[in-house]
């Protein structure tokens, strides 16, 4: 092809998986099949983000729900199909804090609820893991999340996200270091 | 390279996957939704305009005087014989010294995919890709400076390929210009389609099942890095010409793949012999963009470059060299051994400007394929343990031919001891 860039013509070919832009497309044109696997690869992503603030793993798999809806609603407003992963983790993190703020407005649970024990789900040392991840800077902490709590193979989230596998490797090995520095570990 | 934050974030993940999926409340939900799609508001940024660049910097003298060149070729296109003189429709179009177009593909895995093309016999050739409308990448061909850049627009990353004299010459040629496929349709075998209508403009049709027209329209620089895909054998392109003017106004090219995939392919927009203002061919590029890869044509021929870049692949697989030395082949292997790398946790970081290296090692050497040097690749037998073995070698003139051996150590030999070394 006389197109698009050097890895994505020579990789296209050989893809198995299909990239978030494209699913994104798909679900635009009408399929809803494809809207089922974009929610499949994001759900621990999701859930993972809304835990982070809630740390309730029950209102979190409610959280994750509502924002897959909103996103879903709203698909058409997102400007770059291929940024699809990014933008939902803000609607799932916007999703939780509307949680937390109606909560507090409601009285229904106490002040310090954010900092309320994560329902046993999560130890100590895996929710500061977790915090640290939701502040690496959004390409690595995709990469992350699709790696290790989606459980993607470096080369289909190299595919999922469109970039190259040496982009996504050193993204990871990036996010090692800077969560290293983050958990004050360096 | 597996480490304890990898595991410590497996742990994590595993974790946080223990809970039960929400995507059949999810599907159930969506399907409740108003309407039943999600809202169309999309707001795509404005696809940037050929027509519109060219027409806002184009002189109106010079627009008038495009006007008055076709209507005149037109005069000597028909005069004498009543329809279309395909001949002189291919030596009009063929002497062009400027056209821009837009190509647009509908085929599976590339849906939505819009090109953009400017061609410049004297400034060289952009193209800019765009998917669904978002610009995804731009590519400069400058004739001036013998250099061919790729921005990847939204990656802030960027590549650049010295150009040898020859390679310039060729990618002037043949770059999926406009020009070089109506060559080939013309020159090929076809069939005439008579008279139809396209946009209120009266035109003349040919038709062509010569595969010939695949390499023609998808040509290029990234046609090249692509080499080492079968080709299709149920082809047909067609061909529309302005009866009035003999310029084209649309090409089509249907392509049935061995899977029953079709792909769409159209050629339209035409701008013929347009005066290209020189912002078009200006290239910058940005501040905040990294180069991804960056190579020198010139430096294949020694063999260097090359062999660094197989030593890289070599020092991923564990000591084997790419099966095949083309581009499609590389990449597949290359995936291969990456996920077996991953699933045994020892995946290093990968230095995307080796294989975009090897890549261009792979096109040179089919070049010198095609300029009789007589490139021979041992890369499914030979591996770097084979220190004398040829892993690779081509000619250099009748008295010499350059090799690169298993351990890959570069020497130029007599034919004689090469046919020594190719025995063993």
């Amino acid at each position: 092809m006389p197109v698009v860039s050097l890895e994505m013509c020579s990789v296209r070919g050989l893809s198995v998986l299909r990239s978030d832009g494209e699913l994104v497309r798909a679900v635009l044109g009408g399929d809803r099949k494809a809207f089922a696997i974009l929610v499949q690869r994001y759900e621990p992503s999701v859930r993972a983000v809304a835990m982070s603030v809630l740390r309730d793993s029950h209102l979190a798999q409610d959280v994750a729900q509502d924002a897959f809806v909103k996103a879903y609603e709203n698909l058409g407003r997102l400007r770059r199909a291929g940024a699809f992963g990014p933008w939902l983790m803000q609607v799932a993190r916007r999703s939780a804090l509307n949680i937390v703020r109606r909560q507090h407005e409601a009285s229904s649970l106490r002040e310090d609820m954010v900092a309320a024990p994560s329902a046993g789900l999560l130890d100590d040392e895996k929710e500061r893991l977790l915090a640290a991840v939701l502040q690496l800077r959004e390409s690595e902490r995709q990469a992350v999340m699709l790696r290790y709590f989606g459980g993607y193979r470096v080369a289909e989230v190299a595919e999922i996200v469109g970039r190259s596998v040496g982009t996504v490797t050193k993204q990871l090995s990036r996010a090692h270091e800077h969560l290293r520095v983050l958990l004050g570990e360096a | 390279m597996r480490d304890d934050m990898e595991r410590r974030l497996e742990d994590l993940g595993r974790v946080l996957g223990t809970t039960e999926s929400v995507a059949p409340e999810v599907m159930d939900r969506i399907e409740q939704v108003p309407g039943g799609q999600p809202a169309e508001t999309r707001t795509m940024k404005r696809g940037f305009s050929v027509r519109r660049l060219v027409m806002s910097r184009m002189s109106k003298y010079a627009a008038a005087a495009v006007v008055v060149i076709g209507a005149f070729v037109g005069y000597q296109i028909l005069a004498g014989t009543g329809g279309i003189s395909w001949a002189q429709v291919r030596q009009q179009v063929v002497g062009a010294n400027a056209v821009t177009y837009t190509l647009t593909v509908t085929a599976p895995e590339l849906e939505g995919l819009r090109l953009e093309g400017f061609q410049s016999s004297e400034d060289g050739i952009r193209m800019d890709a765009y998917i669904n409308g978002e610009l995804v990448n731009q590519s400069y061909t400058l004739v001036d400076e013998g250099r061919f850049v790729t921005l990847m627009t939204g990656q802030n990353l960027y590549t650049e390929v010295k150009l040898t004299e020859a390679l310039r010459d060729e990618l002037q040629r043949s770059s999926g210009d406009p020009r070089v496929i109506v060559d080939e349709f013309l020159t090929g075998p076809y069939t005439e389609l008579g008279r139809s209508e396209i946009d209120g403009i009266a035109v003349d049709g040919v038709e062509s099942q010569d595969v010939a027209l695949v390499p023609a329209f998808f040509a290029g620089p990234m046609g090249r890095l692509s080499a080492g895909s079968p080709m299709p054998d149920d082809v047909v392109g067609r061909l529309w010409v302005d009866i009035a003017t003999g310029w084209p106004v649309e090409m089509t090219l249907d392509i049935t793949g061995a899977d029953g995939s079709e792909t769409h392919v159209v050629v339209t927009d035409f701008q013929w012999e347009v005066q290209l203002a020189p912002e078009v061919f200006a290239l910058e590029i940005p501040a905040d963009y990294q180069a991804l890869a960056q190579v020198d044509m010139g430096q294949l021929a020694t063999g260097a470059q090359m062999a660094e870049a197989l030593a890289y692949f070599a020092e991923l697989s564990g000591g084997t060299y790419p099966t095949e030395l083309t581009p499609v082949a590389i990449v597949s292997e290359l995936y291969e051994i990456c996920d077996k790398l991953d699933a045994a946790g020892m995946l290093p970081e990968i230095d995307d400007d080796m294989i975009i290296k090897l890549k261009y090692a792979a096109t040179y050497v089919r070049d010198l394929g095609d300029e009789g040097k007589e490139p021979v690749y041992y890369g499914d037998t030979v591996t770097a343990a084979d220190a004398d073995k040829v892993l690779l070698r081509w000619k250099l003139d009748d008295q010499q031919y350059r090799v690169i051996f298993g351990d890959l150590r570069i020497e130029d030999v007599s034919p004689e001891r090469l046919a020594e070394l190719e025995v063993r």
